[in-house]
């Protein structure tokens, strides 16, 4: 596994030993525009998933779901995992002249962090269409799917390997989505209904975050096309969570 | 259909039984309206009392008579909507 090293110096450590600087930033912004974009991308992105998780506070209390449980904590996680990485993204640019060994044990909490709670995302991504047919009850599977995340994050960190996380991941969703396709009972939504296909774009998004951040593999050109579409996503899934909740507002409580 | 709708169902249906009855309504009218197991009931009634969903009351001759609470009376008004956001999300 290649270890990605490209944010751990700042450019002119690799010029001042003679070393040509890594590719990331060849294709870097100026950091100041960098970091606004990655700013307003993360209050964005942030903001909906607080708003989603708090619209549907009430319903929640109301039923104790667990469907609405997992739905819940997708946003949740997925919010914590935006702060992480925008942490992760920012510090070494905002403090490029502090020594690496300083950034550096910052840099492996912040990994581990988001590893954590980006896997408890996808985890709770995949329950939420899955709960109906896990048998265990509530307090064993949130169990196992915290000791999920913590064992990938915890392999991530000793790792420091990116492909490995984007690989875990991919799993455990994979696997969840040929599970429903090929255990699929409701067939008037058809095979993959308009739900899952925003399910698999928030996935899929995110997968190409996590690139975009630490490998940089991503170009300039391509990384502002796909955080519009990624922050758009999530605004389609609050636009629904807020068609579907705002409508009773309006009602008052009968004598 | 999913236990869990059938769950909300059947909370929803003796909450209404309730609402409709003046909100006050002996137990034992309540299983008939319900029209499910004595088992089963008391163990719905047990948790909406429990989670405050309806609260207990004694009339002036004694007789001890259910009546929903705020959040009964919010889970009523709101159910239909549960229902389109859990059918909307496929949860």
């Amino acid at each position: 596994m290649v270890k990605d090293n490209s944010l751990q110096m700042p450019s002119q450590h690799f010029t001042g030993m003679g070393l040509n600087p890594p590719r990331f930033f060849h294709h870097m912004q100026p950091p100041h525009e960098f970091l606004i974009t990655e700013l307003v991308y993360f209050l964005i992105v942030f903001s909906l998933c607080i708003i989603i998780f708090s619209k549907t506070k009430e319903i929640y209390a109301l039923t104790k779901h667990r469907g609405i449980f997992y739905f819940r904590n997708i946003f949740l996680y997925f919010a914590i995992a935006y702060l992480f990485r925008v942490f992760m993204v920012s510090i070494p640019l905002l403090m490029e002249e502090t020594p690496s060994m300083v950034l550096q044990p910052w840099r492996q909490i912040f990994l581990v962090l988001v590893g954590y709670s980006s896997t408890m995302a996808i985890l709770s991504l995949a329950m939420s269409l899955l709960f109906h047919k896990v048998k265990l009850n509530s307090l064993a599977c949130n169990s196992i799917l915290h000791a999920t995340a913590i064992l990938s994050s915890l392999i991530f960190f000793l790792t420091r390997s990116n492909e490995l996380l984007i690989m875990m991941q991919t799993a455990f969703f994979l696997f969840s989505v040929v599970y429903i396709i090929f255990r699929q009972n409701d067939r008037k939504k058809g095979l993959i209904s308009q739900n899952k296909v925003t399910y698999i774009l928030l996935f899929a998004f995110w997968l190409m975050n996590i690139l975009a951040t630490v490998r940089s593999l991503f170009p300039r050109e391509l990384r502002i096309p796909v955080y519009i579409i990624s922050a758009g996503i999530f605004f389609s899934i609050y636009l629904r969570v807020r068609k579907r909740l705002n409508e009773h507002a309006k009602k008052t409580r009968p004598a | 259909m999913p236990k869990k709708r059938d769950r909300l169902e059947i909370i929803y249906t003796l909450l209404k039984v309730i609402q409709e009855k003046n909100n006050s309504i002996r137990a034992t009218p309540l299983l008939r309206y319900t029209n499910v197991s004595s088992q089963s009931f008391k163990e719905y009634y047990d948790e909406l009392l429990n989670k405050g969903f309806i609260r207990e009351i004694t009339d002036k001759k004694g007789n001890k008579l259910v009546s929903l609470s705020d959040k009964g009376f919010r889970f009523i008004e709101k159910y239909s909507y549960i229902l389109g956001f859990i059918e909307e999300f496929e949860l």
